[in-house]
């Protein structure tokens, strides 16, 4: 009877134990998830770019190195162009996995414009 | 009785690990809320955006601007690169500046465009020194420069955005 108690005692203590280990992994896992996930690259990188280019003079040809944007879509095994320009609407347009990514409009007519990558170097350049 | 007493503690075992899983649940939506409250903050560049705004505004009428064509003065066409369908029409801005003769202080050309409407929220934060994150975000910059006639003239310029 005692040894039955204490085995229950011991059983309800590894779930709890097991269920707690469960819920903190989910939990960090979740956190890291939210904490720099796809929408939040996706979205700062859009406003970087959408403000580079706005402060840039006619004429300028600028390189970005963007290491961790290229990484995240690789990462997500997304080989698509990451960056692309609605010169209509004047927006930009970043995207690291197969969603509709994140826009942000810039304020300057771009009419001539254009945006070249390298994957090996991981850079965008943008010729104004 | 005993048999009663042991009921009553495993229901209260019951309700206890019912509770625990909707503090857990409240902790992680009070982390995930606050994670994201941190992020959005992070990206906020609306005071960037309108600062930015006023520089490229400003070098625009150093280069260009000649306060003997004042009156047919274009900034959309003087190459400055900015795009009036942005500025006037899609809402997100507001532009308002004052060129004006140094020495007679007289007004020589005015520019007031966009959503004028946040004036008064500029003006308010600006009064009481304080960022109201729900008001639009605005940049005040008060210059004087040397125009192509060797005329002082001082530009006051206000820009504002709420784009997020």
């Amino acid at each position: 009877m005692i040894t039955s108690k204490k085995a229950n005692i011991i059983s309800e203590t590894v779930i709890f134990l097991v269920l707690n280990a469960l819920f903190f992994g989910m939990l960090f896992l979740f956190l890291a998830d939210v904490g720099k996930g796809n929408d939040f690259v996706e979205n700062v990188y859009s406003k970087k770019i959408a403000l580079t280019i706005d402060s840039l003079k006619p004429g300028t040809e600028i390189t970005l190195y963007l290491n961790e944007l290229f990484d995240y879509a690789e990462k997500n095994n997304f080989y698509d162009p990451i960056l692309t320009m609605d010169y209509l609407n004047h927006k930009v347009n970043v995207r690291v996995s197969r969603g509709p990514g994140h826009n942000y409009g810039y304020i300057i007519d771009l009419k001539d414009a254009s945006i070249s990558w390298d994957n090996l170097k991981k850079t965008i350049t943008i010729k104004t | 009785m005993i048999k009663l007493k042991n009921k009553r503690a495993n229901e209260g075992e019951m309700y206890l690990s019912i509770w625990m899983f909707i503090i857990w649940i409240a902790i992680v939506a009070a982390l995930a809320w606050g994670i994201m409250l941190f992020n959005s903050e992070q990206s906020d560049i609306r005071y960037r955006e309108a600062y930015l705004l006023s520089n490229r505004i400003i070098e625009c009428l150093a280069d260009n601007f000649d306060s003997s064509k004042a009156e047919n003065f274009d900034i959309y066409a003087a190459g400055c690169g900015l795009s009036k369908a942005v500025i006037e029409d899609s809402g997100d801005f507001y532009i308002n500046f004052t060129i004006r003769d140094k020495s007679s202080g007289k007004s020589v050309y005015t520019f007031d465009r966009g959503t004028s409407v946040w004036f008064t929220d500029c003006e308010y934060q600006k009064k009481n020194k304080k960022i109201e994150k729900n008001f639009a975000q605005c940049s005040y910059q008060t210059l004087e420069y040397l125009g192509k006639n060797e005329d002082s003239y001082t530009i006051n310029i206000l820009t504002a955005t709420n784009k997020h």
